[in-house]
């Protein structure tokens, strides 16, 4: 596996405008990250109109001898006030979202779609093969608590392409933050999902003083992915930053995150 | 469920603590003959926002309510009414970016303000992507004595 580091673990420096975009990839580079992952919807100073953005960044993170692993976006059904967003406006987010990440150079796309109803990803993802298969880009639908790990299965086996792959965020095995209804599915159900894996996201809120996430079986989680072969990115996602109300040093969260990856991954 | 919908909306009102960028509140003059005062504020949302996000912005000034139509948002020196924002869902407001609250109020103009003002601001983010939140919105708010510099 490739171990790399979401420039979403930056977060509470970039929300304060205490670091840049361009600061944060240069210090991914410095831990040894292979790879990042960036969130158009947090990364792109030009979002949604970044295409020349998404090149200058695409260049810096290759001058730091790292790839852009995976780029994230949202499918906004709720963009506008006065009505929902039709199919075709989804398509179009999507099929921009496609080419924008295959302009990065970048082989997976997040794109977070929310419904109640699995079929209605279907469907979209569906009518977007043709272009993730022109742009090779493959669509990984991210796998997030409060969702059972077992979530997606079937609209990955009903869609059926390599086009169409899952990333599971570790959240959905840990144990703590959200109640535990899907606690208790075990690491069974993580190793069930390898097969259908193209990336994860390497969830975190805390570490303890050994540098391990406390809530989180990071050790049996990469252990797994080791067994099973998995050739993708792993990246650091670290959230807690979010609630962290006293200062702290984005850049050592990061250091903390990437190292515990190594620890397990390497 | 409706206790992870209640932790989720918890979590994503947290980072209204980076709301108010400055604490003064600067006089302002627009190429255009417009003047008032304004005050910096950072986009409050976990991500990049579109500004029909913004359902609601709402200024008290001594406890008293500026009345929608004297309220504006001025991002990248573009000065847009409040009431509009939430039409405008092609422009985004963008993660850690600076944006003022520019007020018009005749009252407060016309020797209204203090040195020293009691400023409230309150925002209504409904985020464009369906977290499944009730009522569908955040609410975030600060409050500030701002001193008047001109």
């Amino acid at each position: 596996m490739k171990l790399g580091m979401s420039l979403y673990t930056y977060g509470a420096d970039l929300h304060a405008g205490r670091i840049t975009v361009e600061e944060a990839i240069r210090h991914a580079a410095s831990l040894g990250c292979q790879g990042i992952e960036l969130i158009g919807d947090q990364h792109f100073s030009t979002f949604p109109y970044a295409y020349t953005e998404a090149l200058h960044l695409r260049e810096l993170t290759r001058s730091l001898g790292m790839e852009i692993a995976c780029y994230s976006t949202y499918l906004h059904s709720m963009l506008r006030q006065d009505r929902t967003a039709t199919f075709d406006e989804f398509m179009q987010m999507a099929e921009n979202a496609i080419a924008l990440t295959a302009a990065l150079g970048c082989p997976v796309l997040r794109p977070t779609f929310a419904s109640d109803d699995v079929q209605e990803l279907v469907n979209l993802v569906t009518a977007c093969l043709p272009t993730l298969e022109k742009y090779g880009v493959i669509w990984g639908v991210e796998l997030h608590a409060p969702c059972h790990p077992l979530y997606y299965k079937e609209a990955l086996d009903r869609v059926n392409s390599p086009w169409f792959r899952l990333i599971p965020d570790f959240s959905c095995w840990s144990v703590g933050g959200l109640p535990d209804r899907y606690l208790d599915a075990g690491m069974d159900t993580f190793r069930a999902l390898a097969p259908y894996m193209v990336h994860c996201h390497g969830k975190a809120h805390r570490f303890d003083a050994r540098g391990e996430e406390p809530n989180t079986p990071y050790r049996e989680l990469l252990g797994i992915l080791k067994e099973t072969g998995f050739s993708g990115y792993v990246v650091c996602e670290y959230e807690g930053w979010i609630q962290e109300a006293a200062p702290f040093s984005s850049k050592e969260m990061a250091a903390r995150h990437f190292a515990l990856l190594q620890r397990y991954g390497r | 469920m409706q206790n992870e919908k209640t932790g989720i909306l918890y979590v994503l009102s947290q980072l209204g603590r980076d709301l108010l960028a400055e604490t003064s509140l600067h006089f302002k003059s627009w190429e255009d003959g417009t003047t008032g005062y304004a005050f910096a504020v950072r986009e409050p949302f976990y991500t990049s926002i579109p500004l029909s996000s913004l359902s609601e912005i709402a200024v008290t000034v001594n406890d008293r309510q500026v009345p929608e139509n004297h309220v504006w948002l001025a991002l990248r020196e573009q000065r847009i009414p409040a009431s509009v924002c939430r039409n405008l869902w092609e422009l985004y407001w963008h993660i850690g970016e600076k944006a003022e609250i520019f007020i018009t109020d005749p009252t407060l103009l016309q020797g209204g303000l203090k040195k020293k003002n009691k400023v409230a601001l309150q925002m209504t983010v409904r985020p464009a992507y369906d977290y499944g939140l009730p009522e569908k919105k955040v609410d975030y708010a600060a409050e500030a004595e701002m001193e008047v510099v001109l």
